[in-house]
């Protein structure tokens, strides 16, 4: 679905920022890429989505050449949710928020009321995106980009300002999506305890380069503890212990030690 | 120093959003906010900078009172220099052509000399990791690294409150665990913090947290208390902490959290562990 082969960028007038970065993502798969603050995350987000041009290297989205593709073009493909939601949103309303670009108005009526349910916004139809809390204005940046069914999904920091139950709902819905809808998520964030636990796999952006490519219980292992939250932490050193891989979900974790015991 | 809330309400186009919050923050006490989002603590952070009725028009009732006078009464310049707000959308505080413009801007419109400004400004800038950066144009760094622009600027001028809405998102890590140690040491150093946070890594430094829902503070509590109290996080719609989730999955009374030791003498106990 999306090929991408020793690209390298830097900004110019800079030093190289990414070196030889090679991955891809399928349909149906959910890539979480993490690195530590100003490794060129939102960077390579950036020249995923066609609006950075890499200074060499190839990148594909099914099967055609992306520097040949419009960012029309790009952005049917490919739906991009922003660290900072209100640089997105440019509705008066919600409901307006959720037809533009206007010509959707009146064809897609039904699945925004849906999409803005799913997203409990059901009741701000009419109220001003702008005094929409935090969190409120990142769902509704992602249920307007959802509107256009893209196939890919791009998320820079989808997460933070959440709170834990916010953010449980919003990646449960994103789970929906990329295994109902066979949607491929490209998630750059920090936080991985909310988000190791539904990544099928993970990039590790290190040095320029993407120094680990694997699952998210290889990306605990890769990773120093002192980059680790807490509870992974916790269940690294566990799993250290019981010669398993590690347990990203604390249910998990304790059911499979209570597994063992019985 | 003592920033103290009186029976403060808030109403905006006819909705409430602060209902009748009272409580204080001493020196060198750093208090934590915690709530879903839309309960509120945005809201109450713009009323302890003063700044809530500009931001938006609302009604405000009640006071709040910096060292015994309502804020009210302050010269808004001293206000700035003595109350330090950190937003939850940093891209709104930056201006300037580069990060060392950036963190200097509040002394030099204080008038403070040249060569105290730029022995100030270093510092602040070593102390968050930002040496490098100096030269660098805000608008070209990452999310994360922009918010710690904007704690530089506001630490220059040591502001004896510092009022911070979720500092530690889009943090990596790392530089988490240097800005809370950053503010441990601020606060040992009487500076008074009022921290918004849904990250519970933060819970370790807080001393007081309040939990707040619907524009209410429906509990006030020590550190140590907060994670038996599971009735009261899901009053105020917050998920626990993934270890307090595991040792009641695992049917084990709760420990310290943020103890590793107790949390592996809770599984040695019960005979999971050697």
């Amino acid at each position: 679905m999306l090929e991408m082969e020793n690209i390298s960028f830097a900004y110019s007038g800079k030093e190289l920022l990414l070196r030889n970065i090679s991955f891809s993502l399928s349909c149906g798969e959910w890539v979480l890429l993490y690195g530590r603050n100003g490794s060129g995350k939102t960077t390579l987000a950036q020249i995923l989505l066609g609006l950075l041009r890499p200074e060499s290297g190839s990148y594909f989205i099914d099967g055609k050449d992306a520097s040949r593709l419009s960012l029309r073009e790009m952005g049917q493909r490919i739906g991009f949710v922003r660290q900072d939601a209100d640089k997105q949103l440019v509705g008066e309303t919600v409901g307006q928020e959720m037809v533009f670009p206007a010509k959707f108005r009146g064809e897609i009526a039904d699945s925004a009321r849906n999409l803005l349910e799913k997203f409990s916004l059901g009741s701000s139809t009419d109220v001003s995106p702008l005094t929409l809390s935090y969190g409120e204005k990142k769902r509704l940046a992602i249920a307007a980009v959802l509107l256009r069914q893209p196939g890919i999904l791009v998320l820079d920091e989808p997460t933070a300002g959440l709170d834990g139950k916010s953010k449980k709902e919003l990646l449960d819905y994103l789970h929906f999506l990329q295994t109902e809808l066979s949607l491929a998520i490209f998630l750059v964030s920090h936080d991985l305890e909310a988000v190791l636990p539904y990544a099928s796999r993970v990039l590790c952006l290190q040095d320029k380069c993407i120094a680990f490519d694997g699952t998210p219980q290889d990306a605990v292992s890769f990773l120093p503890e002192e980059e680790l939250p807490y509870f992974l932490t916790f269940s690294k050193r566990l799993g250290q212990i019981k010669h398993w891989d590690c347990v990203l979900a604390p249910e998990e974790l304790a059911e499979k030690l209570k597994g063992e015991l019985s | 120093m003592e920033l103290k809330v009186e029976n403060l309400g808030y109403e905006v186009r006819g909705k409430r959003i602060l209902g009748n919050i009272s409580f204080s923050v001493g020196a060198g006490e750093m208090v934590g906010l915690w709530g879903s989002s839309g309960a509120g603590k945005t809201t109450l952070l713009l009323a302890l900078r003063g700044i809530l009725q500009q931001y938006d028009m609302g009604r405000l009732q009640g006071q709040v009172l910096f060292d015994g006078r309502n804020l009210a009464a302050y010269a808004y310049p001293q206000l700035g220099r003595e109350i330090g707000l950190l937003f939850q959308q940093t891209d709104m505080q930056l201006f300037s052509a580069t990060v060392y413009d950036e963190v200097a801007f509040g002394l030099e419109n204080f008038c403070v000399p040249a060569e105290e400004i730029a022995c100030r400004v270093s510092r602040v800038l070593e102390a968050l990791g930002l040496s490098g950066l100096a030269d660098t144009s805000p608008r070209k760094l990452s999310g994360g690294q922009k918010k710690l622009v904007v704690l530089g600027s506001l630490l220059v001028l040591a502001p004896k409150i510092l009022l911070l809405d979720e500092p530690l998102a889009s943090l990596d890590a790392l530089e988490r665990n240097r800005i809370l140690c950053l503010l441990e040491e601020l606060k040992n150093g009487g500076m008074s913090i009022v921290l918004v946070e849904h990250d519970w890594e933060a819970a370790r430094f807080v001393d007081r947290m309040l939990f707040l829902a619907q524009g209410n503070v429906l509990a006030e509590k020590q550190r140590t208390e907060i994670f038996t109290d599971r009735a009261l996080l899901e009053r105020c719609g917050i998920l626990p902490p993934p270890m307090a989730i595991f040792l009641e999955a695992m049917g084990l009374p709760p420990a310290d959290f943020f103890s590793m030791g107790q949390c592996w003498n809770r599984l040695k106990g019960a005979g999971y562990l050697a």
